[in-house]
């Protein structure tokens, strides 16, 4: 069954929008299926194809989705509004990359919900798509909507949108969702069977079989959980899905290599999965415990085989903490003989500095371009990196930093957070005293004539309270607070050598709201659409004002999501979805951080308890040993 | 560099291709070869990189039927393998039309093709082919044209810039107007620009159109034209 080819009615407006190469497909590794078809497939990141096109989520279950028999598979991006908006006058609705098909004619359309502040821009793609937002207005006509990514572990804000999530990890789950799909559609059933089919999956979250029940708090007004209801026979708690060796899941080693610049314009290998440092703060590294390294082996074949087969100059060897990787010097040592002469150059991202030591900053300067180095202290003060739970000390930092320009490094950057919880004027002030210390250091091993090209990056982002952290409770810090605390940062950075960049107060206040969020934020988000907001995530894009008239619209607080502290009995929005790791772990860690006590990476040394491994049925793989 | 060896490619930019800006394809163009695994030659210096050259740009909207690239190979391949390995990496839209080795001292392929031919489709224009063609000979005939071209007014002579006439025809309700160009030091005349001021003047209305550049040329002293490979 083929669907209708809408190009040639887009073709004609392409001359009046910046970057066509978006909308064109055609690109090397793109797979157009045969006309034997019996399930359409689209795979949807509510963004432009430049920032789209390099996730690597999308890319990998693009590929399991394609190996199976008679099934195509799209990419769906969305237009700029450039382009959306000669669509509207043109009546032209969302269309898929691959064979310009109307989204709305596909079987299944799975949508990742990369981040907060993309829920608006998938409601963007719903209407350019003509498909109804909520998913008591859509039946068996229209596509199965599914979401995923990273997001999901909180999706209650878009819950009535979507018809199911899956929560995890999608290798091994993309093909039964598929599956049930086909089984369904033979058999004739109705939508609602389809929705039962669906929840007997594991890690398939149906939000209309689950009965959210609210009550107002006399104190404080906000909206309260009463209880989470599943219909009978549904588990009240569903669990993530995990892969369980990494080395039995192969990526795809010839992705789509596009023709424009896309954000990570490189080979992207993934060489381990999960990180157990540990970090309060950090809702990755409780979602996608526990740690499961690819074998050097694994990695050395598949990046060799990436560069071959994509052209790329630049593999990059990405997880949450590629640094921790049991076996990465010899990989990097490995890869170095192999692309020698070759002007292939490997990258790795975001380092730990204290997994950084003299001869992986050898290993990494010879193995292409020094581009630059990133580092994440997150907190000026140890006090205060205690209480997030960053085992770095100042001394490590330096020390790195030392390793890192001896090696030839001139361009470092440093990220850093504000608003964390306990934090007093003067760890603001630390970041400050931290980054002169660094830019000294930084000084003193580079000889004299290349001093000018040192260049020194501090980017300090708010703290957003994530779901499933230990810091889940913790209110965010006003607007008010926070641009208090920017000027204090402002005064206590070195006048010079430091570039110093901020992320938008605004922008991090809304994050706080949407990330903790429940199912009543639904009709905000709605009005927020309405109002115009989408690509909030684009500074040019982004106006408060849309929000705050939605909320005033909607007779929402979102103070009292964002900057209100909850209690640990509440019942929290998100609490019937399980990554593995127990409340009452983040609980004891929330403590924890009030005593300034640090714990250690049970993927280096003991157990600490957070359950996740006998939840889930897995277990800590590493290659080598971790150290 | 006397170990080196110049290899010539000729590509084209079809169909949807027509939309990648010239830094798409110069991107796209190093990967491809990577991925037909020559042995190409790296630039020295603090940013090595491989040894391209291109022909001059061709603007977004413009496809091609005849592109070119030298690549410096370290290593000499027989022609065929190359473009059997180029063909295998290249996609649909940017195919690999022929290739040859060609000196090392021949002028840059940016420096040398100065004559550029165009062919524009036309579509559901609603004035007659003998007005536009009119219109086309009364611009050459000008001493000096003066356009708009990336918001600036630009001014050119119509004996250097048009050094033959344009030829308009129709076909299956299509009008398609050939165009030949020269590049010139100053600045070039766009035949996108060129084409709408035809259209302006002539106070036509069309749905859209289409650009594919046809032929690139190098002149020689004898005022001969010669394509580059």
């Amino acid at each position: 069954m083929s669907l209708p080819n809408l190009f040639a009615r887009i073709e004609p407006l392409l001359a009046r929008v910046e970057r066509p190469s978006r909308y064109i497909n055609s690109e090397y590794g793109a797979v157009h299926s045969d006309e034997h078809v019996d399930c359409h497939v689209g795979f949807c990141y509510p963004g432009t194809y430049e920032v789209g096109q390099a996730n690597q989520a999308l890319q990998i279950l693009c590929y399991q989705a394609s190996r199976l028999d008679s099934v195509s598979v799209q990419r769906v991006f969305l237009p700029w509004v450039d382009l959306s908006e000669l669509m509207r006058s043109h009546d032209i609705p969302l269309f898929t990359l691959e064979e310009c098909n109307p989204v709305r004619d596909l079987d299944i359309l799975g949508i990742t919900l990369p981040y907060e502040l993309s829920f608006t821009t998938i409601l963007e793609a719903l209407d350019l798509a003509k498909i109804p937002f909520y998913s008591r207005d859509r039946d068996e006509s229209y596509p199965l909507i599914i979401g995923g990514g990273p997001s999901v572990y909180n999706p209650e804000p878009v819950a009535g949108f979507f018809d199911a999530f899956l929560v995890g990890e999608g290798e091994e789950a993309v093909a039964e969702i598929i599956g049930q799909y086909r089984e369904w559609k033979q058999a004739g059933e109705s939508k609602t069977a389809l929705l039962k089919r669906l929840a007997s999956l594991s890690g398939v979250y149906v939000p209309s079989l689950y009965n959210v029940s609210l009550s107002t708090d006399e104190l404080t007004g906000a909206a309260i959980i009463d209880a989470v209801t599943p219909n009978d026979g549904l588990s009240p708690v569903i669990y993530k899905r995990v892969v369980t060796n990494m080395d039995e899941q192969t990526p795809p080693t010839c992705p789509v290599v596009p023709y424009m610049d896309v954000v990570h314009d490189r080979f992207a290998l993934e060489v381990l999965r999960g990180c157990t440092r540990g970090c309060r703060f950090c809702q990755a590294g409780m979602t996608y415990r526990p740690v499961r390294e690819r074998s050097a082996d694994e990695i050395v074949k598949l990046a060799l085989k990436g560069i071959a087969c994509t052209g790329y100059d630049d593999v990059s060897l990405t997880s949450l903490s590629t640094a921790d990787h049991s076996q990465l010097e010899e990989v990097l040592r490995r890869l170095n003989k192999q692309l020698q002469g070759s002007g292939v150059s490997v990258s790795l991202p975001s380092l730990r500095v204290d997994a950084f030591s003299v001869d992986m900053a050898r290993l990494i300067a010879g193995s292409g371009k020094k581009s630059g180095l990133t580092f994440a202290p997150e907190a000026g003060t140890q006090r205060l990196r205690n209480v997030i739970n960053k085992n770095v000390d100042e001394q490590q930092l330096l020390d790195t930093i030392g390793y890192a320009f001896d090696a030839g490094w001139r361009r470092v950057k440093l990220y850093f957070m504000i608003g964390l919880p306990t934090e007093t004027d003067a760890d603001i002030e630390a970041i400050g005293q931290l980054a002169y210390k660094v830019f000294e250091v930084a000084r003193e091993h580079t000889p004299k004539g290349q001093r000018g090209n040192i260049r020194i990056g501090v980017s300090v982002s708010t703290f957003v309270p994530k779901a499933h952290t230990p810091f889940q409770w913790e209110p965010q810090n006003t607007l008010e607070e926070i641009y208090r605390k920017h000027k204090v940062l402002r005064d206590a950075m070195p006048r010079k050598g430091i570039e110093l960049s901020y992320h938008d107060a605004e922008v991090s206040f809304l994050e706080g709201v949407v990330a903790r969020g429940g199912r009543d934020l639904a009709p905000v988000l709605v009005q927020a659409w309405k109002n115009g907001a989408r690509f909030d995530a684009w500074s040019e894009q982004f106006r408060l004002s849309r929000w705050i008239d939605a909320f005033e619209t909607c007779d929402f607080d979102p103070t009292l999501v964002a900057n209100r502290e909850r209690s640990f009995d509440e019942i929290l929005p998100w609490d019937h979805l399980s990554t593995g790791v127990s409340k009452s772990y983040l609980k004891r860690e929330a403590l924890r951080a009030r005593d300034e006590k640090t714990t250690k990476d049970c993927s280096f040394s003991g157990c600490t308890g957070c359950d996740a491994c006998d939840v889930l049925g897995v277990d800590i793989v590493v290659g080598g040993v971790r150290s | 560099m006397s170990s080196e060896f110049r290899l010539r490619v000729q590509f084209e930019k079809r169909e949807k291709g027509a939309w990648l800006s010239h830094l798409e394809v110069l991107h796209t163009v190093d990967r491809i070869v990577r991925r037909a695994r020559l042995p190409y030659a790296i630039t020295q210096g603090f940013n090595p990189h491989m040894k391209l050259a291109f022909g001059p740009a061709l603007g977004v909207g413009t496809g091609s039927t005849g592109e070119y690239f030298d690549v410096w190979l370290s290593e000499y391949v027989k022609p065929d393998n190359v473009l059997a390995a180029l063909q295998q990496a290249s996609t649909a839209v940017l195919p690999i039309v022929a290739v040859g080795y060609v000196g090392a001292k021949e002028p840059s392929l940016a420096a040398s093709l100065t004559i550029m031919e165009f062919r524009a489709r036309v579509y559901a224009l609603d004035i007659e082919v003998s007005e536009l063609e009119a219109e086309f000979r009364r611009l050459q005939q000008q001493e000096v044209i003066e356009i708009e071209q990336k918001n600036k007014i630009k001014f050119f002579d119509p004996a250097t810039c048009i050094p033959k006439d344009v030829i308009v025809s129709q076909e299956e309700g299509v009008t398609e107007i050939t165009l030949t160009l020269r590049v010139s030091q100053a600045g070039s005349l766009r035949p996108d620009s060129l084409l709408n001021l035809a259209l302006a003047n002539c106070n036509a209305h069309y749905s859209h159109f289409m650009m594919v550049r046809t032929s690139l040329f190098s002149e020689i002293d004898d005022g001969q034209w010669v394509r580059p490979l």
